[in-house]
């Protein structure tokens, strides 16, 4: 549905980000199918546009989190002993940081003043890589221990000592006869942290500190919107709405895919 | 190839222990035997005498607490206790493979079995994907698997246990490896697949000339495949000889308890005796000889000194101080 914004764009003839004061807060009607909203702009595209936006961050975001937290659990889980001690420190380090406060100053960090280039610091994105390296720096935690945990039952496994039996050394191992493994336990928590990710972003956004108008998303919306609640609160209701049943989606999505993925579910 | 009867692993003396809060415990304790080229040596003993520890430690494959305290594991020339990481990882597979008890847990779930069979291929013979699997059917062929080329892309739960064992075996043998170690490879089946595994094994030996390990605690299937017998008691070889010679002339007081608990088709007993106690638990072994405590025939020096070796003949030997050479 949000992959096809630009197509509905084209049909109703109208621009997301086209601003029509004379239009404003408009409840739903032919033209504006979700109606209007403070600045006259078409609701439903703008919708549709911080779909693709909010879901966009919540994956990547939660794919780079997953992939460091895949690395650092599975390097931990295998090797054990004093590196499995100072990664795992290292991860209750990073878990027992107070997460908000800490997302807030690195979310208002000043670009420009940590010597990144002027064109990226300008461009339109940059709101959206700070979110994604944000989430990856603080999320990978739950991924980490997770994989570890499962690595930790795996290797126990005699197929695993049947592969060092054929001559496998330790990160074919790792990478070839662990992770395989765990890829249904991983999927599941990334798209778990999908969920979080984008009411993370809702968050920030809340705060200001999310991604930047006038690009939308679902967060910066709710944002908006929660000046006018009185006046128009379906401006609310609408990315609200949207959060919620896409966070609930996706958590359908991973048990489905978990039973999808297990070769042994195929009975 | 290398002719039939050449040693081609010989293993002396070989002591392993577990490092534990109170210290090293041994586990194993000065085992020696040799294994020849298209000849089976069983080793037999109850559960719990050390046999998986002997036969993984050849791979050096040890749980992380285990240690090789002393001795010697020479494969065609080469010493393995002090080989390298990378050295051993060669040989494992290639040169020398194993097959494990449970085919179900020995066998990646995530994988096909036709992939799990081309591994070694992979890793060893450096073949492309294509070539690999088109081995890997051959050697499913080899094994017996019916439809081989389909059942290749069957994961190792769509198959029987007998299916899933002929597998490990294919895994095993793709290299061609001069050396099978079968560590109870029949014991989680039933008794008619475990005839056929077991003629399989026969077969593919005679093929390939391999040299095979083969570990029981069941008289039964080892006078079928074995043509040396080392028998283990508490980290210990307590008596070896030649097939025949231990199958109807066995005379440690262990070997012919384990003998008589064996179901015979000309028996005419209908309960078959068991021994009693348990195998001493590594750290827990008696001052003297091991097996004292379980012996019907021990007198009071057993329980004080280490029984002496016995040479009944030039294979046969054994550890007793109650049997003395003629
Ligand atoms: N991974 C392990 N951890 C702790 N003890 C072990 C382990 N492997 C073997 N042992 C101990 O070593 C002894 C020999 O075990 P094993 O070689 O497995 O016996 P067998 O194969 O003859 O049944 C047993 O007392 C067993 O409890
Ligand atoms: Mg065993």
């Amino acid at each position: 549905m949000v992959m096809l914004a630009p197509a509905i764009e084209k049909l109703l003839g109208l621009n997301a980000n086209m601003v029509d004061l004379f239009n404003r807060m408009q409840p739903a009607s032919d033209t504006h199918v979700f109606g209007t909203d403070e600045l006259g702009r078409d609701v439903l595209l703008r919708l549709l546009y911080g779909g693709q936006v909010s879901l966009f961050t919540g994956l990547t975001a939660a794919c780079v989190a997953a992939t460091i937290g895949t690395v650092i659990g599975l390097t931990a889980g295998y090797f054990g002993g004093r590196l499995d001690a100072i990664l795992m420190r290292i991860t209750d380090g990073v878990i027992s940081l107070p997460l908000l406060p800490l997302l807030i100053v690195l979310a208002a960090l000043d670009l420009e003043k940590i010597g990144l280039p002027d064109e990226l610091v300008n461009s339109e994105e940059v709101s959206f890589y700070r979110i994604v390296i944000i989430v990856a720096l603080v999320g990978w935690t739950t991924v980490a221990r997770l994989v570890r945990g499962a690595t930790l039952s795996i290797k126990e496994r005699e197929f695993i000592m049947a592969a060092e039996g054929v001559g496998a050394g330790h990160l074919h191992i790792m990478f070839n006869h662990i992770l395989p493994n765990l890829i249904s336990t991983i999927i599941v928590a990334v798209t778990l942290s999908v969920g979080n990710v984008i009411l993370l972003e809702s968050v920030l956004s809340f705060l200001g500190l999310g991604i930047q108008p006038p690009m939308p998303s679902w967060g910066n919306m709710l944002t908006n919107a929660q000046a006018l609640i009185w006046e128009a609160p379906q401006l609310a209701f609408y990315p609200g709405m949207l959060i919620f049943i896409t966070v609930i989606c996706f958590n359908f999505l991973g048990d489905g895919l978990q039973d999808a993925l297990d070769p042994r579910a195929e009975y | 190839m290398s002719s039939v009867d050449e040693t081609i692993l010989s293993v002396s003396n070989l002591s392993i222990g577990f490092e534990t809060d109170e210290g090293l415990i041994p586990v194993i304790e000065e085992v020696s035997f040799d294994l020849h080229t298209g000849r089976t040596l069983a080793l037999v003993g109850e559960s719990g005498c050390g046999k998986s520890v002997t036969a993984f430690a050849l791979l050096k494959l040890l749980p992380p607490f285990g240690r090789i305290i002393s001795g010697s594991i020479k494969f065609r020339g080469q010493e393995l206790v002090d080989s390298t990481e990378s050295e051993i990882q060669a040989i494992r597979g290639d040169r020398i493979s194993m097959i494990f008890q449970e085919p179900m847990s020995a066998l990646n779930p995530v994988f096909t079995i036709g992939s799990q069979v081309a591994e070694s291929l992979l890793l060893h013979r450096h073949l492309d994907k294509k070539m690999a699997w088109q081995q890997a059917v051959e050697m499913l062929v080899a094994v017996g698997i019916p439809d081989a080329a389909q059942r290749a892309k069957n994961y190792p739960h769509q198959l029987s246990g007998g299916m899933r064992q002929r597998v490990m075996i294919a895994m095993a043998l793709s290299c061609e490896p001069d050396i099978l170690i079968a560590d109870e490879p029949t014991t989680a089946l039933d008794v008619t697949i475990q005839a056929q595994i077991l003629d399989l094994m026969h077969d593919l030996q005679e093929r390939f000339g391999t040299a095979i390990l083969f570990i029981s605690h069941d008289f039964g299937v080892v006078s079928r495949m074995a043509d040396y017998i080392a028998v283990m008691y508490a980290g210990k070889i307590i008596e070896r000889g030649d097939a025949g010679e231990i199958l109807t002339g066995a005379r440690h007081p262990y070997t012919c308890a384990l003998l008589a608990t064996t179901p015979r088709i000309d028996a005419s007993v209908t309960r078959l005796p068991a021994i009693s106690g348990r195998v001493p638990a590594p750290g827990q072994r008696p001052a003297g000889c091991y097996f004292q405590p379980r012996c019907p025939n021990a007198s009071d020096h057993c329980g004080e000194q280490r029984p002496p070796p016995v040479d009944l003949s030039v294979t046969h030997q054994l550890i007793c101080h109650e049997v003395v050479s003629e």
